[in-house]
């Protein structure tokens, strides 16, 4: 029994988080804030295409590096440690998550060695309601082919993805379609998480090709990919655990550091729990993952529940713990806290995957 | 990484499973299931089979009748008997010779001092109670008071302890004791084994908010014990006592998630049983408890690996009393809540088991149990550290944050006053 990473996995883990730190550090996040910044392009280069990470999960069969669940989750961490703005989340987790699970050996081929090179990005166009997963957008077919109508928002990266996989009812099956981005009408959101683009996506008769996948392997994407949020939530609430215990241990009021008066002293110790239980739990739940064990259905929206409220309170206390200067555009923990506000709902209310994980329990 | 138990304990776990079938009888539900009758006879047949196996003290070594277990086997076989609602002890005082005592004893004892006190340990001949806690020295432990003079070769013990659980039940008592009154606070303090069937010790049961009589205050006047009956050394005794705490390297994360399994299980049938298991709110509280359970069983697992390779405990450590209490408090609201008005009468079976979850085959509709449960679950987070100082410990030690300052002694007393 082994809880740490192999050689291969530290590894990965130092490179990417060298990178990720150094590169996308204050000013980066900062930059890409400004609406229709897009993303810092030379990272995705760095990271995306020259570290191969564009390809980490996809088999290597289409040209990937055919790793699993814990190597993306080592991944996911330092990008949110580092708020690393960059398309890989929605690219790998969301996009190609979504044509791998479809189990479409013809698109497979097509798309995914273009998105392991780094060459084509790629994102998920599902939810439309601001609670449920229910979808309206209908797709019909006609001599010219598929085509979709519907409107699909919160759509992570969905101004500027190369290619988007998006679900639509057909009569009453719910299937997934490739879309190509520029063919549809992309409307970037003016977002809360500046580090996270969004976009509105409409689709009006938008030409479509279908993927053989529907309700499952839109079910098996969703759920490997609220995983790595889960990961990334995890080095959102580290960074915040850790400019907590720096700035207890230094500032100093009453002439002693606030970090000696108990109730800053209990809040620290909550959170270091929170970030230690979801640190154990990642691994857990994406090394079930990658064994395919039986109970995965439970733990894994168990794990990414937990996760999304633990990264809500850390960062909550964050700002309480750093006082007047928390509350500041200038102060970095903003970014933080509204990237793990923002993370809690992106792909489902934790209260929602806990009603899964019940569900899968038979309760 | 590799969270499996691997192909030895997974090989241990079947055939434990199979003795577990075999030893058992063949309509078996659980502990909990039995009657008063039946589970006092059954205590004594298991007594006896778990001391000839050897798992009433699964780590210890064989040369101690212990059945020499590795740790990933420990946790594998608290698990399987959690599993199958088989207790691990039979008596109220076992937990303190085997858990606490026990392991002590082989760490620091002498040759002649093992010879003495194991066989009747092991036997229950000797049933064991903590003597730690004083009415002044609670958190604050080694404010402790009571003292001992050396007279001869025997020392001469003054003072109490109080909080004894299974005390009532006891007749030797492993104590800390001042024997050096210059010295201050964890200096001078010395770990005694005392015989507490002599006229200068008195142990006064003390009843419960559960309105039971499990834990007790023990009275020394002029109490003696020989100098052998000093274990690690005059003056050693923090040291000693502290050694205790190093002992359980993993298997008890695992244990504890186990049996919080069974327990929300049990939970859920009741809610069922309610009808309230459709409300929304309740489905949340439910679900909110697994997520609670998965994690004590991922940072027990953590922990489990770490001691199974030997590396130094990590964080997960210091976490398993501060989580598991406190979870323990939230379930039983829970309960409460589900219950309704059913939580104000004691209706139903009584509970087994006095700290912890409840044993499988417990009556989930039992209100009496759950109210006890309740009620027991509320010390949990006071006694073994409470959650402050498990919050103060972790602040400190993980994350180097200054530590609490003290008051100045006599004159703080004089100040409040």
């Amino acid at each position: 029994m082994r809880f740490g990473w192999d050689d291969e996995q530290q590894l990965l883990r130092e490179t990417v988080e060298a990178i990720a730190v150094e590169r996308a550090g204050r000013a980066e996040f900062r930059r890409h804030a400004e609406p229709g910044a897009g993303y810092d392009m030379d990272l995705w280069h760095a990271i995306g295409r020259d570290l191969g990470l564009a390809g980490l999960t996809i088999s290597d069969e289409y040209g990937g590096a055919g790793a699993g669940a814990v190597e993306l989750a080592i991944v996911m961490e330092a990008t949110g440690r580092s708020l690393a703005p960059s398309p890989l989340f929605a690219t790998l987790a969301l996009g190609a998550a979504a044509i791998a699970a479809s189990g479409d050996t013809a698109a497979m081929a097509e798309y995914l060695p273009r998105i392991a090179s780094g060459e084509t990005t790629a994102t998920l166009a599902h939810f439309e309601d601001p609670q449920r997963g229910e979808v309206q957008t209908r797709a019909e077919r006609s001599d010219a082919g598929w085509m979709l109508t519907g409107m699909k928002r919160a759509v992570v990266d969905g101004a500027t993805a190369d290619l988007l996989i998006v679900t639509a009812l057909d009569g009453d099956d719910l299937r997934l379609f490739v879309v190509d981005g520029v063919d549809a009408e992309r409307v970037p959101s003016t977002v809360l998480d500046t580090t996270r683009p969004l976009a509105t996506v409409r689709l009006d008769a938008t030409p479509a090709t279908p993927l053989a996948g529907g309700e499952e392997a839109l079910a098996r994407a969703l759920r490997s990919a609220s995983l790595a949020l889960a990961a990334e939530s995890l080095g959102v609430a580290q960074w915040c655990l850790d400019t907590s215990v720096a700035y207890a241990r230094t500032r100093v009021q009453f002439d002693r550091p606030i970090g000696s008066f108990q109730a800053i002293k209990h809040k620290l110790a909550d959170m270091l729990m929170d970030v230690e239980a979801a640190r154990a739990g990642i691994a857990y739940a994406t090394w079930s993952l990658d064994q395919d064990l039986d109970d995965i259905d439970a733990v894994a929206p168990l794990t990414a529940a937990s996760i999304s409220d633990a990264a809500r309170r850390v960062a909550s206390q964050t700002l309480q713990i750093l006082g007047g200067i928390g509350y500041t555009w200038d102060h970095d923990a903003h970014f933080y806290f509204k990237r793990a506000t923002a993370s809690a709902q992106l792909l489902g209310s934790a209260a929602s995957q806990r009603e899964a994980a019940l569900a899968a329990m038979g309760i | 990484m590799d969270l499996s138990y691997g192909a030895d304990a997974e090989e241990f776990r079947a055939r434990l499973r199979g003795y577990l079938q075999d030893v058992l009888p063949a309509d078996w539900q659980g502990y909990g299931a039995l009657g008063v009758e039946d589970r006092l006879a059954f205590d004594e047949r298991w007594g006896a089979e778990l001391r000839s196996t050897g798992y009433f003290a699964p780590a210890w070594p064989k040369a101690y009748g212990g059945a020499e277990l590795g740790v990933l086997e420990q946790a594998v076989l608290l698990e399987e008997f959690v599993r199958r609602g088989v207790p691990q002890y039979t008596r109220p005082n076992d937990p303190f010779g085997t858990m606490l005592l026990g392991p002590t004893l082989m760490h620091w004892g002498t040759d002649e001092q093992k010879a003495r006190f194991f066989p009747p340990t092991v036997s229950g001949e000797i049933r064991w109670a903590q003597g730690y806690s004083e009415p002044e020295a609670g958190s604050d432990l080694f404010g402790l008071r009571t003292h001992a003079e050396l007279d001869g070769d025997e020392w001469v013990i003054n003072g109490s302890k109080i909080w004894q659980t299974a005390g009532p039940t006891a007749n030797w008592i492993f104590a800390l004791v001042r024997t050096d009154p210059a010295a201050e606070r964890s200096r001078g303090i010395s770990f005694m084994l005392i015989d507490a069937q002599q006229p200068g010790v008195e142990i006064r049961g003390i009843r419960n908010m559960a309105d039971e009589v499990e834990f007790s205050e023990v009275f020394f006047t002029d109490a003696r014990t020989p100098v052998e009956n000093v274990l690690g050394g005059v003056g050693n005794g923090a040291r000693v006592a502290l050694t205790l705490l190093g002992f359980e390297r993993g298997a008890g994360g695992i244990a504890a998630a186990a049996s919080s399994r069974v327990e929300l299980d049990r939970l859920t049938q009741l809610a069922r049983a309610q009808g309230v298991l459709e409300d929304p709110v309740i489905r949340q509280r439910i679900a909110e408890c697994h997520s609670r359970v998965q994690t004590m069983f991922v940072l027990g697992l953590k922990a489990l690996a770490a001691g199974a390779t030997g590396a130094p405990p990590g964080p997960e450590s210091s976490f398993t009393k501060l989580m598991g209490s406190e979870y323990h408090k939230l379930v039983t609201e829970l309960a409460i809540d589900i219950l309704g008005r059913d939580a104000l009468v004691w209706e139903g079976a009584d509970s087994v088991a006095g700290l912890g979850a409840q044993p499988l085959g417990l009556d989930p509709l039992s209100a009496h149990a759950w109210i006890d449960d309740f009620l027991h679950a509320r010390p949990g987070t006071v006694y073994g550290g409470s959650s402050e100082i498990q919050r103060n410990t972790i602040a400190e030690q993980l994350l180097g944050l200054p530590r609490e300052q003290r008051g100045a002694g006599a004159a703080t007393k004089e100040a409040v006053r």
